[in-house]
Parts: structure tokens; C-alpha cells; sequence
């Protein structure tokens, strides 16, 4: 790993992912189980309405933004067999991307290359990733739009940032928890006070990003409503408000969301037992935003992108539908936390945490299995039990990485003192 | 009211006999008859009750047709070939803009099938609702209350008449607005009466002296051309005719029987991804140039049908289906099956007939294909862990081009509207497949949905939140005491160890 040069990274990395790319088409046409995603059928599709001057909200389960289908616009091009996989490449392009990024923004923060490489490898050799993206899944963009921000913000491009970050939650909706965390970071340091702490986020800078990602946010949104209206917020925004997700999913909120949005039949031997009206699933956003969006953003002084790397993790802990590709989104920041963490300084906590992450996640894909194809009733509690010890397992990690991020001493200060962070 | 009687003799049968049929002067004795009977009732728009007329009255074409699901046998069954998804199927045509809203109060209130209104309780195929009841059970339910109405409080023997209906194997009632009449036909494919072998004992005899029953005592006459039926027999008209007339008459019929017989199950385990897997005895042939073999497949809920699934034409090739022409309905990918307010969707399929003709030679095995299906979440229950969801069989048939397609409505037997023949060109002509019943009683296939008891509702609620409430303070616990505890100290080791 030593000699590797950056350059061959990337191509060793373009070369697994052209690998799966190619692997994926010939799966297809074998088989009829599809290595191709479900959800790239349904954004080529939308593609093709957009080429046909249509809307892609014609398209039913379309729920992101229009541009996705632009991008997307080359794969309605002829012959199919060569362009209908071009959404394919421009994710696993992405995907390169995002771990060139990495490399570069671990550099700034005093990685040197070699190691940098080395943690960018997490995200840039992982089969999970480049099957992901090569599968037609846009979760991989995602990445390289955060990873471009975090870049950004630490180049201090604040016009740049704030356009970055209003795009992202333009696209995705989630990378709104950043904005706190970046406004924090850019505060001038050791302010003495409480005044001079709110004061702090009224400097140029702050002002600046707020008002080019609120304009990218907003301005996009004007654009593509003026185009598609109604429906763009419907399947946009709203659908994501009030989805009514009851099919099984990682979430510990999921078998309760289906006991709560059926119909309630009494238990003729308690008839007067019923549902409580406590609203759990309802309130379910405070607890996620609380901790990922207000109280994790006030380490981000201490280490802006592990802070990002918490927010993400908790978000989707603690989200009401949980599935793998969301786990996507705090993959491509843990480069930037593991190389500080616990989990590499005591190996053991490492392999218990990996263990418990992976086995209880593999205990929820059997009960899952057994429901899904096998008919078999394991809602309660086979189902909700592997939901419930996955969700434990990931707060306990959580746990850990905000004890590590407390631990970290201010990132600036640790380059002013010895123009090195030492890791 | 007109009315017309048809006992339909199989040649197989022992043609009936000089003494099963008795003609006195104002009825006809029949005895010891087997056949398939046919009686039909046709009443003009001034003849029907008020509560009918208003439900018509909104409707340019009207069609309500019952199939009981069973009584498939391999005996000829001449013009009666065309046969249902068993249960109730409704298809309407507004006059004009009308909401056809007294046919949804009419079905709610007679029939006890929920319709909040035809926008939201049928699916729509262009200006033509339709509607389908997966159920055997649904006739009884409707005729009772109807004969009460039709026929006034006292009157039994105008009642039994209504429900004796119920026992039909098919009933089609049928309006349409250009002829402004009401056709009612049940057909019986054996007598449900006291005879053990299904064999006719009745007696016909018009209502009042000023009515007249036609009736037909027929059977097959004999090779006849494609497409083209022809009977033989004897014929009256009861209360007025002093002898049975002997006739022979030959048609164009748009439906016709084919020796073939098909089955249907779900492969096992069914999960929430069924699979219904049809066989079919086909033979090596087709019935005539040009012909496709089709399935046509009413849906109920909580079934339901990916239509970009079907779409994929490779993985359909894979499942016996050469293309999927028709999806029509409730597709929603998502919702569980209490947020539905339609019954389903329809799917016709054009069957990959060409492939297995090719291989038959050498294999000689039936034919197979495959309906992907998904199952929508059903509604928790305190006792029960699953609940049965039933899919009736697809009816399966061949369409042929046709050269007389002009001259079957001359057919008086004819029957269109079925729910699939309007995708096909007019100029068609189908033979049908009987379904073949083994380990049934009806042509449908069951299974189990899971779904979740909610007998432990209560510790399903506390037990999630516990749950939340413990995740929630372990990390709200770590990041408060990041911030308040000695975390300055814990710095210093930090750095030191690294």
C-alpha cells in the first residue's frame, strides 16, 4: 500500500467498479434475478418521460428531484445497450470522485497521502460501495456532493459551500443537519460568552453561506416547481413528510408503524385495551433532530467532518425507515472519523462494534427473510427484536464516536501548535 | 317479459328420448333430461321495477355477470363455452356524464358490496368501470332482498323463481340503452334438483295464459364449419304450439369449447412475493392460423401486479408469457391493503404459445407459466397470525382472427363483454380452456398472509418506545457528559497515547 501512487487508486478503483459494471450487465441478460437496482429502472424511465418533454412524476415511485432524471437524460440516447448504462457509470464516476475528494480533504487535515489513501480505500475498494453505485443507485452522488462541501468549507469557499450545501438538500433533503455544524465551524474561536457566541454567527461568512444555500435551495426549487409544479413538491418534499412506511425496514419504529396505520381490531378478551394514544411514531423526528441536528453540531469546532460523520449516523439511526443504502451516507465521512477512533485505538471495541453492527443487522436480514419469502409470521418479535438490537448496537457506536469526538482537541488549535495534527 | 329455455343435450348423452319430453296444451313435461339448460328473460324498459329503471337509466351499456367457479366438465357444451373468473364482475357505461351513482347505492344496498362511489370503487378503462367480487357466495345475498322488492311481500312462488337463480352456474344480466331492454340469462350446467345425476324433472308453464315459453330441446348437429356452431333439436312455444317442431339451425359464435384443461397454484413458500404457476394441457397445436393463447386474470386485493415487472419482456419470456398486452387498475407499488379502495386490476396476458409449440415434438410435456404477484401488508389482528387471501384463476383461451365476425351477433346465444374480449379486434373468435379441478372445490388458489397479532399491542408500544427512550439516553448521556465532564483530562491521555 505504500508505493501506491493516488493515480492508481483511482484506477484500481474504476477497474473493481467496471468489473461489477460488467459483471452486472451479464447477470442481467442471464439471469432473471437483476443485479441492476429496481430504482434505476424507475429514474430511466423518468429520464425517458423528461426526453419526451414529460414529467418524471409521471413515473410512479419517482420521489427525487427532476434533475436526477436530466442527468439521467443521455440514457434514453440509442443504441440502448450502450447508453442505457450510462446513469451507471456517471454514479461510479461519482463514486471515484467522492474517494478523490476524500483524499485530498484527509490531506488537509494533515493525513499524509499514503494514509489518506488508505482510510479513502473505505470507501474507495469497498465492494459494498462500488456494488451500490453500479447497480444504478444514486446514493453514490450523494457522497460526492458532501464530500465536495466539506472540501469547500475547509478551502473556505463560502459562496462555493453554501451553493454546495443548498443543492445537496435540494437533491436529498437529509444534508440539511450540515448547516448548523458548518455555521458553528466558521464561528471565530474561543469566543468568552454566551453574546459573543451568538455574535460569532453574524460574521460576513456565516451571512454569506446562509444566503447562497437558502438562494441554490430555494432557487432550485422555484425552478422546478415553475416546471413541473404540484407535483414536484408532492413526490419531493411532502411524500417524505408523510409516507406511511410499513413495510418491513431497519427501523426500530417499523412494526409499530404498522400496528399503528391498520385498522385496530379489540381483543375480544380485553375489548377495552386499545391502542394508546401515545404518538411515538409521530414524535419520532425529536429525538432524531435533537441529536443530529442541534446537539451533535456543537463538537463541530472540535472536528467538523467526524462531527458530520456523528449527525449522519444518528440521523439515520434514528429515522423512521431505515434501509442499506442509507447506510451509504455516513460511509463515505467515516474515513475522516476511524483513523481518530476508539475503534481503531482498541482493536477489540473496533472488532465487537463491526461484529455486533454486522450481526445484528444479519439477524434482521433473516427474520426478514423468512417473512418476505418464506411466509413466515415473524413480525412480532422476531423482526422487531433484530430492529431493536440493530438500532441499540448503532446508538452504542454512536456513543463511542461522540466520546471520541469530545476527546479531540480543536482542529485549528492543534495545527497552530504543531502545524500537525498528530493522529 | 319474454322468455326462452334452452336444454342443451351432449351428443355424448343419450338423445332425449320420446318420452322426456311431454307437450300438453299449456306446458311442457320434461323427465329424466341431462343437459345444459339456459333460461333466458328479457324485459323491456317499461316493464322493469322503478329501482331498476333508475339504475339503468344512467347507464349507456350494463352488463352484471356471476360465474359460481365450478361445474367445469369436458362434455360439449355447444355455444356455452365462455366462461368467468369465478365471483361477480360488473361492467358499466355511463349515459353520457352521468356518476352512475344509483349503481353504486343499488350494489351497496342489494349486493352489500362497499361502493363509496364508481370513481372510487371501480377501476376505470376509458369510459368503461368495471368491478369484480371475488366472491362464490355473493348471488344469495343479492336475489333475497330483490326478489322482496321485485315480487312484494306474499308472493313465494315469484320469489322462489328470483332465488332459484342463485343456483346458476353463470348469470349474466345484461342493458343496453340503444335496444332499451334487460336481458337476464342463467345457465346451469346440471340440474341442482332432486335427481342424482344431475338430469332435469320440470315442468314448464307459461305464468298466465296470455305468456308464452319458447323452449329448445338441443344438441349438436354435427360437424360443422370453424367458427360456425350448429344444433339440432326440437323446439316449442309452450301455450300456444301443440307439437314440438323439429329444427336445425347452424351459427357464427364468437365463443367455442377446446379439449384442453389447465390448472392453477401458487409455488410454496408463497412469501409476499406469490407466484401463481398455471399449467396447462395443451396438446401441439393451435385451433386455427394466426391464434394466440391468452390468460385473463381479475386481481383482487390484497394481491397486486408490479406493471414494470411485467413489462420486462425477458423475465416474462422466462415465466411462459410472451407480452403482458393489458394492466389495468390498482398498481399502487406501496400502500397496504386498507388504503385501497378499489378491488384490484385486471391483467390480460398474451402466452408464449410459439416457444412451446416449437419444443412439443420433443418434449411433449405441458405448457407452464407464471403470474408474479406481490401481496399488500394486511391489517393486524388480536387473534389471528395470518389471514387468507384468495386469487381465482385466470380464464384461458385462444383468440383467432375472424371472417364472420359480422354475423355473431346473429349468434342467440351470443355473449360479449366479458371483460377481455374488448381488447381484442371485434373480428375475433375464441376457443376456451376448461379448468381442471383436483384439489378444490372452486377455481381459485389460496394462501396465508402474515400479519402482525396484535395481542402484545400494548408491548409492541412500550417495548418501541423503551427501546427508543434507552437509544436516545445512552447518546444524549455521552454528549451531555462530553460537555460537562472531565473531558480536558481525557484529552491530555489521548494525545499521550497516540
Amino acid at each position: 500500500m505504500a508505493q501506491i501512487s493516488v493515480t492508481s487508486l483511482l484506477v484500481l478503483s474504476s477497474l473493481l467498479r467496471l468489473v461489477f459494471l460488467l459483471y452486472g450487465l451479464y447477470q442481467d441478460v442471464t439471469s432473471v434475478f437483476k443485479y441492476t437496482d429496481i430504482d434505476y429502472l424507475v429514474f430511466t424511465d423518468a429520464a425517458r418521460y423528461v426526453a419526451n418533454f414529460s414529467s418524471p412524476y409521471l413515473r410512479a415511485t419517482y420521489r427525487y428531484t427532476p434533475l436526477l432524471s436530466w442527468l439521467l437524460f443521455p440514457t434514453t440516447f440509442n443504441p440502448q445497450y450502450l447508453w442505457f448504462s450510462f446513469g451507471k457509470l456517471l454514479f461510479a464516476a461519482g463514486d471515484i470522485l467522492a474517494g478523490y475528494l476524500i483524499i485530498q480533504v484527509l490531506q488537509i487535515y494533515g493525513f499524509t497521502a499514503t494514509r489518506a489513501m488508505k482510510y479513502a480505500s473505505l470507501w474507495l475498494l469497498n465492494p459494498m460501495v462500488a456494488t451500490i453505485s453500479t447497480r444504478g443507485s444514486s446514493e453514490g452522488l450523494l457522497g460526492v456532493i458532501v464530500i465536495a462541501l466539506l472540501w469547500s468549507v475547509e478551502k473556505r469557499r463560502v459562496v462555493l459551500s453554501g451553493a454546495i450545501l443548498g443543492f445537496a438538500v435540494h437533491f436529498k433533503i437529509y444534508p440539511f443537519i450540515y448547516a448548523p455544524s458548518i455555521l458553528l465551524w466558521m464561528q471565530p474561536p474561543n469566543q468568552p460568552d454566551l453574546v459573543s457566541k451568538v455574535k460569532g454567527f453574524i460574521t460576513k461568512d456565516c451571512l454569506i453561506f446562509s444566503i447562497t444555500a437558502l438562494t441554490s435551495f430555494m432557487g432550485l426549487n422555484v425552478a422546478m416547481y415553475a416546471i413541473y409544479g404540484h407535483p414536484f413538491v408532492v413526490h419531493t418534499f411532502l411524500h417524505h413528510l408523510t409516507r406511511l412506511d410499513h413495510r418491513h425496514n431497519f427501523s426500530p419504529y417499523n412494526t409499530l408503524l404498522y400496528l399503528k396505520s391498520s385498522p385496530f381490531t379489540p381483543d375480544p378478551l380485553y375489548p377495552a385495551v386499545m391502542l394508546s394514544d401515545l404518538t411515538v411514531e409521530r414524535l419520532a423526528f425529536v429525538p432524531q433532530l435533537l441529536i443530529s441536528s442541534i446537539l451533535l453540531p456543537l463538537f463541530a469546532k472540535k472536528d467538523l467532518p467526524s462531527t458530520m460523520f456523528a449527525q449522519t449516523f444518528a440521523f439515520v439511526t434514528f429515522n423512521k425507515v431505515v434501509t442499506s443504502q442509507y447506510f451509504m451516507w455516513y460511509l463515505v465521512l467515516l474515513p475522516f472519523y476511524l483513523g481518530r477512533s476508539r475503534f481503531m485505538g482498541k482493536p477489540v471495541i473496533g472488532m465487537v462494534a463491526l461484529v455486533a453492527w454486522v450481526l445484528t443487522q444479519g439477524l434482521w436480514l433473516g427474520q426478514a427473510y423468512q417473512l418476505e419469502f418464506e411466509g413466515e409470521n415473524t413480525f412480532w418479535p422476531g423482526l422487531w427484536g433484530a430492529a431493536a438490537a440493530f438500532f441499540l448496537v448503532n446508538c452504542w457506536i454512536l456513543g463511542v464516536v461522540v466520546g471520541d469526538i469530545a476527546r479531540t482537541r480543536r482542529v485549528e488549535s492543534l495545527i497552530s501548535e504543531k502545524g500537525v495534527i498528530s493522529m | 317479459m319474454k322468455r326462452r329455455i334452452t336444454f342443451l343435450v351432449s351428443p355424448q348423452e343419450n338423445e332425449a328420448s320420446e318420452d322426456a319430453l311431454r307437450l300438453a296444451e299449456d306446458k311442457l313435461e320434461i323427465k329424466g333430461l341431462k343437459a345444459i339448460r339456459e333460461d333466458r328473460f328479457t324485459f323491456t324498459f317499461d316493464e322493469l321495477p322503478q329501482f331498476v329503471k333508475d339504475v339503468v337509466r344512467q347507464t349507456q351499456e350494463l352488463h352484471l355477470r356471476f360465474d359460481n367457479g365450478r361445474n367445469y366438465d369436458e362434455k360439449w357444451k355447444g355455444p356455452f363455452a365462455s366462461r368467468l373468473p369465478l365471483g361477480l364482475h360488473i361492467l358499466a357505461m355511463p349515459l353520457r356524464e352521468s356518476k352512475m351513482t344509483n349503481l353504486c347505492s343499488f350494489i351497496l344496498k342489494y349486493a352489500d358490496i362497499p361502493c363509496g362511489s364508481i370513481e372510487t370503487s371501480f377501476i376505470s378503462r376509458g369510459r368503461l368501470k368495471q368491478l369484480y367480487v371475488p366472491n362464490v357466495n355473493v348471488l344469495p345475498n343479492i336475489l333475497k332482498p330483490l326478489g322482496n322488492k321485485i315480487c312484494g311481500p306474499s308472493k313465494k312462488a315469484c320469489k322462489d323463481k328470483v332465488l332459484a337463480l342463485s343456483t346458476a352456474t353463470s348469470l349474466d344480466l345484461k342493458y343496453d340503452a340503444a335496444s332499451q331492454t334487460l336481458d337476464i340469462s342463467a345457465i346451469w350446467a346440471t340440474s341442482d334438483g332432486n335427481s342424482k345425476d344431475g338430469s332435469w324433472d320440470v315442468q314448464v308453464k307459461p305464468d298466465t295464459s296470455a305468456d308464452k315459453v319458447e323452449v329448445g330441446v338441443l344438441t349438436s348437429g354435427g360437424k360443422s364449419p370453424e367458427e360456425e356452431i350448429s344444433l339440432r333439436g326440437k323446439l316449442a312455444m309452450v301455450g300456444q304450439d301443440d307439437e314440438l317442431k323439429p329444427a336445425l339451425v347452424s351459427f357464427p359464435s364468437r365463443h367455442h369449447a377446446r379439449q384442453s384443461i389447465y390448472m392453477a397454484d401458487f409455488n410454496r413458500p408463497t412469501g409476499l412475493h406469490p407466484k401463481l404457476e398455471v399449467t396447462l394441457a395443451l396438446g401441439g397445436n393451435s385451433p386455427a392460423a394466426g391464434c394466440t393463447l391468452n390468460a385473463y386474470f381479475t386481481i383482487p386485493q390484497p394481491f397486486f401486479v408490479d406493471p414494470y415487472q411485467l413489462e420486462d419482456d425477458k423475465l416474462m419470456k422466462s415465466y411462459g408469457i410472451n407480452k403482458i398486452k393489458v394492466v389495468e387498475g390498482e398498481t399502487d407499488l406501496e400502500a397496504p391493503e386498507w388504503a385501497m379502495s378499489k378491488w384490484g386490476a385486471l391483467v390480460l396476458a398474451e402466452l408464449d404459445v410459439a416457444e412451446y409449440l416449437s419444443t412439443w415434438e420433443k418434449k411433449r410435456s405441458p405448457m407452464e407459466f407464471t403470474l408474479p404477484l406481490h401481496l399488500r401488508y394486511m391489517p393486524t389482528h388480536p387473534e389471528k397470525h395470518s389471514e387468507t387471501a384468495t386469487l381465482p384463476w385466470p380464464m384461458v383461451f385462444w383468440a383467432c382472427p375472424s371472417e364472420q365476425w359480422n354475423k355473431m351477433s346473429t349468434n342467440p346465444f351470443d355473449r360479449r363483454m366479458l371483460g377481455y374480449d374488448e381488447y381484442f379486434p371485434e373480428e375475433t373468435y375464441f376457443y376456451h380452456l376448461t379448468p381442471k379441478l383436483i384439489n378444490s372445490t372452486l377455481s381459485r388458489s389460496s394462501l396465508e398472509v402474515p400479519i402482525l397479532n396484535s395481542v402484545d399491542s400494548q408491548l409492541i408500544e412500550w417495548g418501541t418506545m423503551g427501546v427508543i427512550v434507552i437509544g436516545f439516553f445512552w447518546v444524549f448521556g455521552t454528549i451531555l457528559s462530553s460537555f460537562f465532564g472531565a473531558s480536558g483530562k481525557k484529552v491530555e491521555e489521548h494525545q499521550k497515547k497516540e
